[in-house]
């Protein structure tokens, strides 16, 4: 099991910064997740090319990169998607900078969301975790649609913050 | 425009991408200002931001409201269904009584309804990345999903699978094995009923620790790496970082296993550490050009519910198979130390379809350990005109191309073409290594050459037998002994190659 995970602990800080990239390369959450997967496994099958002196996020977007240029081909873009070379190219370059960064804010997202309440807690649930439109929040919540901007924007503000200390906290 | 509103309106560019609410002008603007790698890193963290909280979450809020209510059969819906009940007060006093009873019918129709409609569980687990097939309560998955509490996980014979929690602790799951994942108010448990987990742990809650468990024992973690795995006879837990309390369910019995030590759990017995055995990885891979076959009892093994061997598939790209229907005639897997198959004195094999190669050169390595020695002892092979290896009750060896009557092979004797008496030892591992090519032969033992001698080609056969429990007359009929590992290669390895194959089978069975 020792390639495998192997594998894992490099695949695990890429895969951030690889559904970050396809989001915004596809911008279909769906189908974002199984290119996902199958960037996944096409790197694992190629490991053997992997350069190990090169960073292992800057190899496994090139993987990306293919198989979302082959999606779009297939599918066409769902919605407004970022096409222009030069800014996928930057989004290329600084993604593999972002791999750790990327990753520790994920795990220091997990205790944040635990101390949210009231009102930020329900908002968070309907726009999160339901996916409802804000405008149905609004009408849910008896507020209008710029209140529930507000609390979205105020919301992940404090946990922008809260993210923040942790990390601090935690040294990283 | 200030910097700060630049600024600002880079941010809302940003955000509108997320909420998928920019115009194709504003889209533009945005693609043009992504050329830049600090607006390009703001927006990588802010598309990865939303995504990590709606993940997160789903994780946490929905887990939340139903460990909140436990006993109510479905607290999602029961949440939302009170969302403004008072607001609606009809005065039953200026409605006719069948108008009442007609809104009490809508009333309870919608509250069994909005009861009775199921609600879609959500994910405890996340299978974050597979090879081979993962059923999930028996429906394959493919691709990365959540698992809700209470799944059952199997991965296929030559698959494995990576599993996180939520909060990033990472469980590795093995070929053939077979997991339930629970996640209650006391904490996560991971129910291991075969194969083998290892796990790298957060640190956990206090109160809340992450529990690996098998029907013999359970293991407790509170933030450690480590491997547990479960077999018919017993459970093996390693620990590489931090520390572990393992119990055995059975009695009560504990021990906290420390790092670097591992810890042997059967039915009865003492409780008692050791260090951990040599790490796999440790073990130099053999040369991988012309591998055409390769048993490893570590890898590939099925079991049948006695705990013997069913089937064992080959490390290659082939997946070769060899099997045995016949549940009395099945060797058993020792997983004692580094795992190795252990054949009875006689009546025990495993058979399948692998062709020999064609190309005529070829090299055989074997990792054994004679349990007895006798006529046919040991036996493997592929039978004559092919390779066929066995050894005799003096410890002496045939190996090479066997033909009816003695055929062109090494055999016992004390000619410098011979295998002297002895050579076999019982109770010793020992590595052979048999080299073909351009007519001659080459047997290795423990790395040294031993004889070296003129042979046929092998004739192609594809009957490969590791022992044998009805032999024809006079044919090998046992093996009597462990199987560290066995390999072939469609052409003869050199002596750099050979050296490194030794060591490779010197690892292999290093206790």
């Amino acid at each position: 099991m020792e390639p495998q995970l192997h594998f894992t602990r490099l695949w695990l800080p890429a895969q951030p910064v690889v559904v970050s990239v396809l989001a915004a390369r596809i911008g279909d959450r769906v189908a974002v997740e199984d290119l996902v997967q199958e960037v996944a496994l096409a790197a694992f099958q190629k490991l053997a090319d992997y350069d190990e002196t090169r960073s292992f996020t800057a190899w496994v977007l090139g993987i990306a990169n293919h198989k979302a240029i082959d999606w779009l081909r297939a599918n066409g873009p769902k919605r407004l998607v970022i096409r222009d070379e030069q800014a996928l190219a930057t989004l290329m370059q600084v993604g593999a900078e972002l791999e750790r960064d990327l990753s520790d804010r994920e795990l220091a997202l997990h205790g944040c969301l635990e101390v949210l309440q009231g009102r930020a807690r329900e908002v968070v649930r309907h726009h999160y975790v339901d996916e409802r439109p804000v405008a149905e929040i609004a009408t849910a919540m008896n507020l209008s649609v710029a209140n529930i901007k507000v609390m979205l924007y105020r919301v992940r503000e404090a946990l922008r913050d809260c993210v923040e200390k942790r990390l601090s906290a935690e040294g990283r | 425009m200030t910097h700060a509103a630049t600024v600002e309106h880079r941010r809302a560019l940003v955000r509108g991408f997320i909420d998928g609410t920019l115009n194709a002008e504003e889209h533009a603007a945005l693609e043009v200002q992504l050329r830049q790698a600090d607006v390009a890193r703001h927006f990588l963290r802010e598309l990865h931001f939303d995504q990590a909280i709606r993940v997160t979450a789903k994780s946490q809020i929905r887990r939340a409201e139903i460990e909140a209510a436990p006993n109510t059969a479905h607290p999602v819906t029961a949440r939302l269904r009170i969302r403004r009940p008072n607001r609606w007060r009809p005065d039953l006093h200026h409605w006719s009584w069948a108008r009442a009873a007609t809104v009490l019918v809508i009333f309870g129709l919608t509250a069994w309804l909005l009861l009775a409609l199921p609600v879609k569980p959500q994910p405890v687990a996340e299978l974050m990345v597979h090879l081979g097939t993962v059923e999930v309560d028996g429906n394959p998955r493919n691709g990365a999903s959540g698992i809700i509490n209470a799944q059952e996980l199997l991965v296929s014979p030559r698959g494995w699978a990576s599993v996180r929690l939520p909060d990033g602790t990472l469980i590795e799951l093995a070929n053939n094995t077979r997991v339930t994942v629970h996640r209650g108010t006391d904490g996560v448990r991971l129910t291991l009923t075969q194969g083998e987990v290892k796990a790298d742990v957060r640190k956990q809650p206090s109160g809340k620790p992450l529990v690996i468990e098998s029907p013999r024992s359970r293991a407790t973690v509170l933030g450690t790496r480590l491997a547990f795995a479960t077999a018919t006879d017993n459970d093996r837990v390693e620990v590489t970082h931090g520390l572990v309390r393992c119990a055995r369910r059975s009695d009560g019995n504990s021990i906290d296993v420390p790092a670097g030590q591992a810890l042997a759990i059967n039915s009865t017995g003492t409780l008692a550490v050791q260090p951990i055995r040599p790490a796999v990885e440790a073990i130099p891979e053999p040369p991988r050009s012309g591998l055409t076959m390769w048993f490893d009892p570590a890898h590939g093994v099925l079991r049948d519910e006695r705990g013997r061997v069913q089937r064992w598939s080959d490390r290659t790209t082939h997946a070769w198979t060899v099997a045995n229907d016949v549940p009395a005639q099945r060797p058993a897997l020792d997983l004692a130390g580094r795992p190795l198959i252990r054949f009875a004195p006689r009546g025990e094999m495993l058979a399948g379809q692998i062709p020999w190669p064609s190309d005529g050169a070829f090299t055989v390595a074997i990792a054994l350990r004679p349990t007895q020695l006798g006529r046919w002892s040991q036996g493997l092979g592929w039978g004559w005109g092919c390779f066929a290896f066995h050894a005799q009750e003096d410890g002496g060896v045939y190996a090479g191309v066997g033909a009816p009557g003695g055929g062109i092979r090494f055999h016992p004797g004390n000619g410098p073409e011979d295998i002297p008496p002895g050579t076999a030892v019982v109770g010793h591992w020992q590595r052979f290594i048999i080299t073909y090519g351009h007519g001659v032969g080459a047997f290795y033992v423990d790395g040294n050459l031993i004889a070296r001698k003129a042979m046929p080609p092998p004739q192609p056969r594809s009957d490969m037998y590791l022992g044998r429990a009805d032999a024809p007359s006079g044919e090998p009929s046992s093996f009597a002994g462990d199987l560290g590992e066995l390999l072939l290669y469609d052409r003869m390895l050199d002596p750099q190659e050979i050296i490194l194959l030794d060591r490779r089978l010197r690892g292999a069975v290093t206790p």
